[in-house]
């Protein structure tokens, strides 16, 4: 009876989680490489990051740091294509648990795809980049969104 | 049971009433929503630590010596003769690393003849180190050919090789042989610093030898990350942290959190010298055959 019972358990927990589908939006093709890539000259390449979001019934946030070097330009690409959700993008000069950190841009994933160069004076050895997420909009509780940011970045001595 | 009506007629009247509110408030809600989890982190305070942080490449540290000053000396570089006396995986992950950054210093001053041997052992170690796709392509070995001689050309190719490893690396999910690969440009890189500095281009250099150890807790917390921790991973971590806690202690660093260019960093002829001695240690020690 026991062993009826736990199978039965793990039947429905196996049921449960089939329910469950995944729609992942994250736009990571050819058409994408080159717009980012053409849109970082006349930048040297830097490094490229894909941030992959999964968006939940709670907000979240991200932070990433983007190390810096002195007397060299800076510039950023971000593409938001494969989102379902808008979510925010702030850059600052220190870590969220700096509490005297300057914010140096703010913009919205809306924008889907955008080049940001931050300007010397704001930017010492280290910058962060911020991604607030908001709460799952999809009433459908056997529907997980998935996407991603897209962010390149070139310098230039 | 009075009760229970009581109750269900209390939500249906919050869950009518609300029905009811405008988006603009629901929207509001959304960014109060947002303002508060960034008071929260906020809040946390240091114990937060940054998600995902970016490691520069072994062409963007060789790129910011060579603007400031850095000069070529043959013989310097680790010898591409070597390559073959790397047994462990983690010394051939390490020295591609190494020889990553010979290839950009050489390059960088135009040193077209080494160039080419350089690149052929990298390509040899990635076939060793599961690498091996990046390098495939004979159109990009062509390209790298025929750019020899000309600083613009070589140095887009190098940059694509670049993009290319970092897809390669994202699309495998191999970041963790990734922050090896940079330890060992980062030591090389900064060997090379130290080594090729002379009394005209001193400052400039020392000054970009401090900047880079500003990227030293990074590069200890990726490596420390690694799931797979060798006995060669964990020394290796261990001589970047104490390398990192000297630096850290020293009374010139207290305030380079404040400086607005690399020129300013400022370090004492002893300090700098006992800096020179652990990088060369360090680097003698993961290149030796």
């Amino acid at each position: 009876m026991r062993n009826l019972f736990l199978a039965l358990t793990l039947l429905g927990a196996a049921l449960s989680i089939q329910a469950q589908t995944v729609r992942n939006s994250c736009k990571w093709d050819e058409e994408v490489k080159e717009k980012c890539k053409r849109d970082l000259k006349p930048f040297h390449y830097y490094a490229f990051k894909i941030t992959k979001i999964t968006f939940s019934s709670k907000s979240q946030f991200k932070e990433v740091e983007v190390p810096l070097f002195h007397d060299a330009n800076y510039r950023f690409v971000f593409n938001t294509e494969g989102l379902q959700q808008d979510v925010k993008i702030e850059i600052y000069d220190k870590p969220v648990s700096n509490s005297s950190r300057k914010k140096i841009y703010e913009g919205t994933s809306h924008e889907r795809h955008f080049v940001y160069d931050p300007p010397k004076m704001s930017t010492h050895n280290r910058i962060y980049i911020d991604y607030i997420i908001p709460a799952s909009n999809n009433s459908d509780a056997n529907l997980i969104d998935t996407g991603c940011v897209i962010f390149y970045s070139g310098f230039k001595n | 049971m009075d009760k229970k009506i009581i109750t269900a007629l209390f939500i249906s009247t919050m869950i009518f009433s609300s029905c009811g509110e405008d988006t603009t408030q629901q929207v509001s809600q959304e960014e109060q929503a947002q303002d508060d989890i960034l008071n929260e982190m906020a809040e946390e305070g240091e114990a937060r630590e940054p998600e995902a942080f970016y490691l520069p490449s072994a062409l963007q540290i060789g790129s910011i010596f060579q603007k400031s000053g850095l000069s070529y000396i043959k013989g310097l570089t680790n010898p591409p003769s070597n390559q073959d006396q790397y047994i462990t995986k983690s010394q051939k992950i390490l020295n591609f690393g190494v020889y990553s950054a010979d290839l950009a210093y050489i390059i960088l001053n135009g040193q077209s003849q080494e160039a080419t041997d350089y690149l052929k052992t990298i390509k040899s170690l990635s076939d060793k180190i599961g690498f091996g796709a990046v390098f495939e392509s004979e159109e990009l070995l062509n390209r790298f050919q025929n750019s020899l001689g000309n600083e613009d050309s070589i140095l887009n190719v190098m940059i694509d090789i670049q993009m290319q490893t970092d897809m390669y690396v994202d699309e495998n999910n191999l970041q963790e042989v990734t922050h090896i690969i940079f330890a060992g440009a980062w030591i090389e890189g900064m060997y090379l610093g130290v080594k090729a500095s002379n009394s005209i281009n001193q400052h400039m250099i020392s000054g970009r030898l401090v900047e880079q150890m500003t990227i030293l807790d990074n590069l200890v917390k990726a490596l420390r990350s690694n799931n797979n921790q060798t006995e060669d991973l964990k020394q290796l971590s261990k001589d970047l942290n104490n390398l990192d806690k000297f630096f850290m202690q020293l009374e010139e660093n207290k305030n380079s959190q404040k400086i607005a260019s690399f020129r300013d960093y400022k370090i004492s002829k002893e300090h700098l010298e006992q800096l020179s001695i652990m990088i060369t240690e360090l680097r003698n020690r993961i290149t030796k055959v």
